[in-house]
Order: C-alpha cells, then sequence, then structure tokens
C-alpha cells in the first residue's frame, strides 16, 4: 500500500471525462493496482479511481494510470508531502456479526436474556416441518418455542407459526407458548407476532458475547 | 385575585412544586405555578405531564382567582423575601407580589393554558403507611433502580400491595432491592412507579411526617401528605419477574460490621476508581473478610474486616459502588451476605444478633464481577 498526501490535480478520460482541481489529498495505491484520489470528506468513497488491473507510469511529477479499457488517469503532482508505502497482511474477509448459529448457542446457555426464569430444554427440537431453535421451559412449567434469527422479520414469524401449530398437538406439550428473538425485530413482524400472541424479544449480541459486559447481569 | 400569605409557607409551598416537578419543560405553560385562591386556601399545583404536584396552605383571601407565573422566578423572589406576610393582587397578566417594603411585578401566562390533570378519584380505594416507614423503604429500595432511559421498565420500581403489605422493588439488572412493609390501611394492586418520582415523594413523606395515602388507580399513582400531592404516571411495560431470581438457598453466611466493610471498601475503592469496571474482590476466610482491588495504572490495596464465616470460605468480587450501596441500604450495625460461590448473586440483609428483634424485611441482590 502506497500512501501520497500531494498537492495536486487530474484528469480523468474514459466512460466521460473530469478534472480535479489543485489541492492537498491522498493518492492511494493498492498492491492490486487500483489507484484512488480521495479528499477529506466523502466517507469511503473517492474523488476519482481507477479499478484494477492498471498499469502505472511514475513520470516523476506526473503519473500516468491506464487501464485496458482505455480509460487515463493522470494525476500532475505539484508538490508531495508524504509517501510512505507499507505491506499490509492479506485479507483475512469480514466477519458478520449474528450469526443465527451463534445466537442459538448463546441463548441456549443464557435464556434468561429470552426472558426472566425461563430454561433451555433442547437445542434444534424436532417437529415434521423441521426443527424448532429452542424449547424452553418458563418458571411455571410452561412450554416455550423459541425461533432465532439475525434479523426478525415477517417470514421467521410465519416460520415459528407453523412450527407452533404441530407442536400444540404434542399432549406432552401443550399449550406451547411462542418467542421470536432477534437483534433487531421489524415492526412488522413484532405487529404480526402480537397479533399472533407471539411474544418477541430483541436481544444484544455483544452482552450476550459478554464482550461488551464485564459485570454479568442477574437477568 | 387578593391575598394575603405568610411568606415561610408560601416560600415552602412554591419551592416544593417546583423543586418536586423538576425542569423537564416542554410547554411554556408547564414552567409555571399556577395559584389558586379560594375557600380560605391557597392551592399551588405545577406539572411536567408526569408528575404532578399540589399544595395547599391557608391563606387569607380578599378576592379569589387563579393566576399562572413562572415557577422558578417565583420561587427564587420569595425564597429571598423578607419575614413578612406576602401580599398578591392582579390578574395573570400582571400581579404584584409584595412582601415588606419590597414589591414586584411578574407578567404571568393564560392559566387556561395549564393542563388540568386528573387528581385521584373520590372513591378510589386508599391505602395508608407511616411515613417515616414508607420514606425508609423507597431510600432502601430506589437506589437499585436503572437510569438507563433505554430500558424505561428498570427505571421504575415496582410497588406491589397485598395481604396487607406493600413491596417495592427494584433493579438495573446487575441488583435487586426489595422490601416489604405493613399497611396500615391496606389495599390490593400493583403499579411500576418512576423511581425519581417515588423518591420525590419519600422526601415529602420525610417532609412532612405522620402518615402517607397512597391511591392505586389505572395508569398513576398519587400520594397524600398532609395537605401535598402527587400523583405521577406509572411506566408502561412489565417488571422482570424477580421472584425467580431470588436464591432459595445458600453455602456461606457471613455476619460482618457494616461501618467497618463500607469503610474499609471505600478505602479499597479508590485504587479501583478512575478505571471502570475496576471490581473489588472479598475474600471470606476464618474469622475475616479480606477486601483487595488491583488496578494497573496506579498500585492495589488491601484491609481485612473481622467477620463471623459459617460455610466454607470463597472469593466473590463486586462492582464497589453497588456494594456499598447494599451496605447502606441495610441500615443495621451488622450485614448479612449469603453466598453460593464466585459467580452466583449474592444477597445482603440486615442483621441483628437478637434474633427477636425486629429488622427490616429488606432483600438486597447482587450480580459479582468476573476477575479475569
Amino acid at each position: 500500500m502506497r500512501l501520497l498526501v500531494t498537492r495536486c490535480s487530474a484528469t480523468y478520460d474514459g466512460r466521460l471525462s473530469s478534472t480535479l482541481s489543485e489541492a492537498v489529498r491522498l493518492v492511494m495505491v493498492k498492491a492490486d493496482g487500483c489507484v484512488a484520489i480521495h479528499a477529506d470528506v466523502g466517507a469511503y468513497k473517492p474523488l476519482n479511481w481507477m479499478n484494477a488491473p492498471n498499469s502505472l507510469t511514475d513520470e516523476g511529477d506526473r503519473w500516468v494510470v491506464t487501464n485496458p479499457k482505455g480509460e487515463r488517469l493522470v494525476i500532475e503532482l505539484h508538490e508531495v508531502l508524504e509517501d510512505v508505502s507499507y505491506e499490509l497482511d492479506t485479507d483475512r474477509g469480514l466477519t458478520l456479526d449474528g450469526v443465527e448459529s451463534e445466537l442459538q448457542a448463546l441463548l441456549a446457555e443464557h435464556p434468561a436474556h429470552l426472558e426472566v426464569g425461563l430454561t433451555c430444554v433442547q437445542r434444534e427440537f424436532r417437529t415434521d416441518l423441521g426443527p424448532v431453535d429452542l424449547l424452553c421451559r418458563d418458571p411455571d412449567g410452561g412450554a416455550v418455542a423459541v425461533e432465532v434469527k439475525r434479523i426478525g422479520e415477517i417470514d421467521g414469524v410465519e416460520q415459528l407459526t407453523r412450527y407452533l401449530e404441530r407442536l400444540q398437538r404434542d399432549p406432552l406439550l401443550a399449550p406451547v407458548r411462542g418467542l421470536f428473538a432477534a437483534t433487531t425485530v421489524r415492526p412488522q413482524a413484532r405487529v404480526l407476532a402480537e397479533s399472533r400472541g407471539i411474544g418477541w424479544v430483541e436481544v444484544d449480541l455483544g452482552v450476550l458475547r459478554g464482550e461488551e459486559e464485564p459485570h454479568p447481569r442477574l437477568f | 385575585m387578593k391575598l394575603r400569605a405568610e411568606r415561610t409557607e408560601f416560600a415552602d409551598a412554591v419551592s416544593w412544586a417546583t423543586r418536586t416537578v423538576g425542569a423537564r419543560v416542554t410547554l411554556p405553560a408547564l414552567s409555571g405555578v399556577l395559584l389558586e385562591a379560594g375557600e380560605g386556601k391557597l392551592v399551588c399545583r405545577a406539572t411536567d405531564l408526569e408528575v404532578a404536584a399540589e399544595i395547599a396552605i391557608p391563606v387569607q383571601i380578599d378576592e379569589p382567582g387563579r393566576v399562572l407565573l413562572p415557577g422558578r422566578l417565583l420561587a427564587q423572589l420569595v425564597a429571598r423575601f423578607p419575614d413578612a406576610p406576602v401580599e398578591l393582587t392582579g390578574e395573570s397578566d400582571r400581579v404584584e407580589i409584595s412582601c415588606g417594603r419590597a414589591t414586584f411585578h411578574v407578567r404571568g401566562m393564560q392559566a387556561e393554558d395549564f393542563p388540568s390533570l386528573a387528581g385521584p378519584a373520590e372513591d378510589a380505594p386508599s391505602g395508608r403507611l407511616r411515613a417515616d416507614a414508607f420514606a425508609r423503604m423507597v431510600s432502601q429500595v430506589a437506589r437499585a433502580a436503572s437510569t438507563d432511559e433505554g430500558r424505561p421498565v428498570l427505571t421504575g420500581v415496582q410497588v406491589t400491595a397485598a395481604d396487607g403489605r406493600i413491596t417495592a422493588a427494584a433493579t438495573d439488572s446487575y441488583r435487586l432491592a426489595v422490601r416489604s412493609l405493613d399497611f396500615e390501611d391496606a389495599i390490593e394492586g400493583s403499579a411500576l412507579v418512576p423511581a425519581r418520582s417515588l423518591q420525590e415523594a419519600a422526601k415529602a413523606a420525610t417532609e412532612v411526617g405522620g402518615s402517607v395515602t397512597i391511591i392505586l388507580e389505572e395508569g398513576q399513582v398519587s400520594f397524600l401528605f398532609g395537605d401535598r400531592r402527587l400523583t405521577t404516571k406509572l411506566i408502561e411495560g412489565s417488571f422482570p419477574n424477580y421472584r425467580a431470581l431470588l436464591p432459595d438457598a445458600h453455602e456461606t453466611s457471613v455476619v460482618v460490621e457494616r461501618a467497618a466493610l463500607a469503610e474499609a471498601l471505600q478505602r479499597v475503592a479508590i485504587v479501583a476508581m478512575g478505571q471502570a469496571n475496576t471490581p473489588v474482590t472479598l475474600t471470606f476466610t476464618d474469622g475475616s473478610v479480606e477486601l483487595a482491588a488491583t488496578n494497573q495504572e496506579m498500585g492495589d490495596a488491601a484491609e481485612a474486616v473481622p467477620a463471623e464465616i459459617e460455610g466454607d470460605g470463597l472469593s466473590i468480587a463486586f462492582n464497589p459502588g453497588f456494594l456499598l450501596g447494599g451496605l447502606e441500604a441495610t441500615g443495621t450495625d451488622r450485614v448479612r451476605i449469603e453466598l453460593r460461590d464466585g459467580l452466583k448473586p449474592a444477597v445482603l440483609r440486615p442483621h441483628q444478633d437478637d434474633t427477636e428483634a425486629a429488622t427490616d424485611d429488606l432483600t438486597y441482590l447482587l450480580m459479582p464481577m468476573r476477575v479475569s
């Protein structure tokens, strides 16, 4: 990764033409050949960029970036304020939080986050329409079927409704209460759940992991 | 309106009404105190739409009437008045307030803009408690309520009236305080009362003394103390089923001098301060409890306090602030700490050596911290 803080101007010719007048900017050249010109605004988005594959010709105070599609970015370097290069680690990829199986495992371990006094009887409890994520018991001994989603939407409520319909037929379990758990429950899903007598609860993955919470909670 | 009031009574009334309601003003009229003169008394009212305060004082009335005056300004003025009767004359747009040689003209607001909040219904069932016992119960319990508006139900105190007793419970999810008290006149029902309002009610109970009347209604609760009334809206939502959290057994029981433990805790906690979530570890061994805290930047501290221990010794770490809160709540010279292991909630209770002596029916449940 080469980073250049420079007073520069640039012209781009390709799908369209554009010009950047002279100003101090950050020019980023990635190891894969991508070139991007950033200003101090605009979040992640560069003012101008060329995706790899590119070829960069360094003519001293002028860089010419071309690609096979015939696009051409010319950067005039009027003054170089900083020029550094670092070797970055190879990409490890982005890990998305809130994976359902992790949520399910954590909630099975700490069912009190769903409801005070709840105990988990079984994960992946079988019904003939597929397994419901958690089967729990409340302090009064009532069965509670829990469906866990990362984002709680209407289809998750529908799914839980189908499981509940099957579970109610089991004389050892019935009556079974439904509980819909997600890190975020969409408003439509809340309405649908409530209209069907299904409870919903939003759970905080960070708290569940105990990462943000050095102080454990009572419930 | 034209009236003459005794300065101290008038100042206390205005100050109580404005202070009790607080400063969360959303409408200009809410910054006002409504003064209503009639039938030989002056009624001062203030509200922020959540809490309503009302106080009546005897005054000499020449002309009845009602005016809405800026609360804070009025409270500041009358607090500094000389010790002489206060006279109020005029209508809302211009009220003359005089006391001794001082005369003020205050521009009021439209009295009609003051929201009329329903007081308790005449026939609503009311319970009665001793004011000092009520205030004590609130001070013991409300401290455990959360201040995080993100979880509104935890900012309230769950008040349950049943079987001749009133039970108050509050939790911020790290600790739970529960206390019961006998009614003088009992009612039945439950309410989730904002902790702040309840603390104001307790303050008024302490000031007025005697007994406090509690009226539980749909959506609101009123507290009556002599000529004062505080009505507050209830918090919507269901309070956690805290009874399921209360442990029914313990492995180790510790009795310790409260003041000695609290003082040692405060000393040791100084090292823990400055670093959020630094616990103080308590190690219970033969005849003593050793407190220890370590802060990587500042150093460490340790102190031992004599204690009577029944059962196995163990180590457990707490947030020092929460533990201190529990010790303060118990109120007795000696406290009992009941423990199961280092990771399960501990219970603090008041302790009297004389088993015949009465103690407050208080349970303070405290979640320990993990120590890495």
